[in-house]
């Protein structure tokens, strides 16, 4: 009777570990993070990268004068579009030094970069045309008179509704409302980058469809252990636009939930019970 | 080992694969339950109804008709209760309500019925969002397709052409929606207006599906048959990457339908043909006994 019970709690364990396996590898495909909803992206300033955990020193600016300067520093060192390196930073800086090249995502580090040594408070943002689509996009935002404001290291360019220089949110809502017409891009000029707003593949209004603000690991340990992956592992804001907007991000949450935490948690249970039951048996047997 | 053992180990086996399978239709699911296939050209794709001879049109006016007349019969916005056209019309006329979806089948279901070429469009803004989603229908017209909207009673111009649902998203994609314009038919009963509407129609069109025939009998539905004769949604095939995330369910919808369902099937016929060898051997040995006895 107990070999029975053995059994059937080693096939529970094991058709519970495929499923959560099975649901994991899903989710990887749509990014492996958990999307946080928050009533406006204005306010989320967090770590992002392993060199910005010490951001006390960093400030707002006040005119846009030092962030299109530092853009344009940072757009004439790189002159070529290639694959951004793996590694961070310094692979890029790397990169970089040997006169290669990288793509948007290694641009908006570069830059990012760049803003934090000379103190001034920045954030990248993700952009998505959809969620697990290859039409994807990075820039960096800039605290410009406490306000986020876009600067793309790769098409250098910000954007500006009603003669206002505006964010990746503003973008989106106005893709969202209709708004869109009233947006335009400002070109700061040509640099050595070869990107141009004008020659990109797709026009940059749908890039706005998702705009998330990634955030670090609040504990690369803590992260490791499965469960808590939910809480410390890596995650990523979006903004809250009320009931029907992200129903897809929110069911991709509730996923994440299921097959981070609950499946795990339970799997580990029946482990513990079956290491137990298996204890106890060899133990009956030697006796 | 033992035959038992290989019946356990097959038993165990196939409940690890079907939970897979689960797991994996739980997750896919929401984005449409459907096959999703490329099509080079959009504008050649017409879902088939073998017992209806469909004539392409050469003026709207057969379809603002109809458009008008559908539009007329529904009063008021609320959830589909069915697919079925018929159980729809009965629902309809005992003052039922419809949204976006059931309005589509009424007016393609009306279109066809007069012979007039027509297909169903399902419009997404991010694949898996239900919410923000839209289904429409488009008729064929002077040798192109057209949307006539059975919500909010319009159709789309770009400088003056009417226009289909794929230009709308080309257009989105390539920055030229700025040309593109709604034309509102005039009121009807059916009180959803696009101007207001709870967001902007153009973000609609960054996902669009010309949706298959839905009338599929149940067998068809099964797995893993469901994969080639079941529902379909066709998409504009594009040169460059853009349809990365619907390549990635159309592998995971044949891993669900498919695969897995076929190496269930084929695991279940060997633990049945095994249960039915041991199930003959113990009645041998028991005729065996008794005949001994």
């Amino acid at each position: 009777m107990r070999k029975k019970l053995l059994r059937v709690l080693g096939v529970i364990i094991a058709m519970l570990l495929a499923a959560d396996i099975a649901g994991i590898f899903l989710l990887e495909q749509y990014y492996f993070v958990r999307y946080i909803p928050v009533k406006s992206l204005q306010d989320v300033y967090v770590s992002q990268t392993s060199y910005d955990q010490d951001r006390s020193k960093l400030y707002p600016i006040y005119t846009a004068d030092r962030a299109v300067l530092l853009l344009e520093q940072t757009m004439n060192r790189v002159k070529k579009v290639e694959p951004t390196p793996a590694g961070g930073i310094k692979a890029i800086m790397r990169r970089v030094n040997s006169g290669g090249g990288v793509e948007c995502g290694g641009m908006a580090l570069f830059y990012h970069h760049e803003l934090y040594q000379h103190d001034i408070q920045a954030r990248i943002i993700q952009l998505m045309r959809g969620i697990g689509n290859n039409d994807t996009h990075v820039v960096v935002e800039v605290n410009l008179n406490n306000k986020w404001v876009i600067f793309d290291p790769t098409f250098n360019v910000s954007y500006e509704k009603g003669g206002v220089l505006i964010g990746a949110q503003e973008i989106h809502q106005s893709l969202l409302d209709g708004t869109f017409s009233r947006v335009k891009p400002i070109f700061y000029g040509e640099v050595a980058y070869p990107s141009r707003l004008e020659h990109n593949y797709m026009h940059w209004l749908s890039y706005y469809n998702n705009v998330f603000v990634t955030a670090a690991p609040k504990s690369v340990w803590l992260s490791r252990i499965f469960q808590l992956k939910y809480w410390y592992g890596a995650h990523t804001y979006y903004p809250e636009e009320g009931v029907d907007h992200d129903s897809h991000l929110q069911r991709h949450n509730k996923n994440y939930f299921i097959f981070v935490v609950i499946l795990p948690l339970i799997i580990t249970g029946l482990a513990l019970i079956f290491a137990t039951k298996m204890i106890f048996e060899y133990r009956h047997k030697k006796k | 080992m033992s035959r038992k053992n290989v019946i356990y180990l097959l038993l165990a086996a196939i409940m690890f694969f079907t939970t897979i399978d689960v797991a994996i239709i739980y997750f896919v699911k929401d984005f449409g339950f459907v096959r999703y296939i490329a099509v080079p050209d959009l504008a050649a794709c017409q879902p088939e109804y073998p017992q209806l001879e469909l004539i392409p049109q050469n003026n709207p006016d057969a379809a603002i008709y109809h458009l008008r007349n559908v539009m007329n019969k529904v009063r008021k916005v609320a959830h589909t209760p069915s697919r079925d056209i018929s159980s729809l019309l009965a629902y309809v006329k005992s003052g039922g309500g419809l949204d976006c979806s059931g309005m589509a089948d009424l007016y393609l279901d009306e279109l066809l019925e007069n012979h007039i070429k027509a297909r169903q469009i399902s419009l997404f803004r991010d694949l898996g969002d239900m919410y923000d989603s839209h289904a429409t229908v488009e008729v064929y017209l002077n040798g192109k397709w057209v949307i006539f909207d059975p919500t909010f009673n319009i159709s789309f111009t770009k400088n003056g052409v009417l226009i289909g649902a794929e230009d709308i998203h080309q257009a989105l994609i390539h920055g030229t929606f700025g040309d593109i314009k709604p034309v509102f038919y005039g009121e009807v009963e059916y009180p959803a207006r696009v101007d207001k509407y709870y967001m902007h129609w153009l973000s609609l069109y960054n996902n669009v599906f010309v949706a298959g025939n839905g009338d599929i009998p149940f067998i068809k539905k099964m797995p893993p048959l469901r994969y080639w004769l079941g529902p379909v949604c066709y998409y504009q095939e594009n040169p460059r990457w853009h349809n990365h995330d619907i390549d990635l369910h159309e592998g995971i919808y044949f891993v669900a339908v498919v695969l897995l369902p076929i190496f269930i099937m084929v695991l279940g016929f060997l633990l049945v043909a095994l249960l039915l060898l041991a199930w003959r051997r113990k009645a041998r040995y028991n005729i065996r006994q008794v005949a001994k006895k």
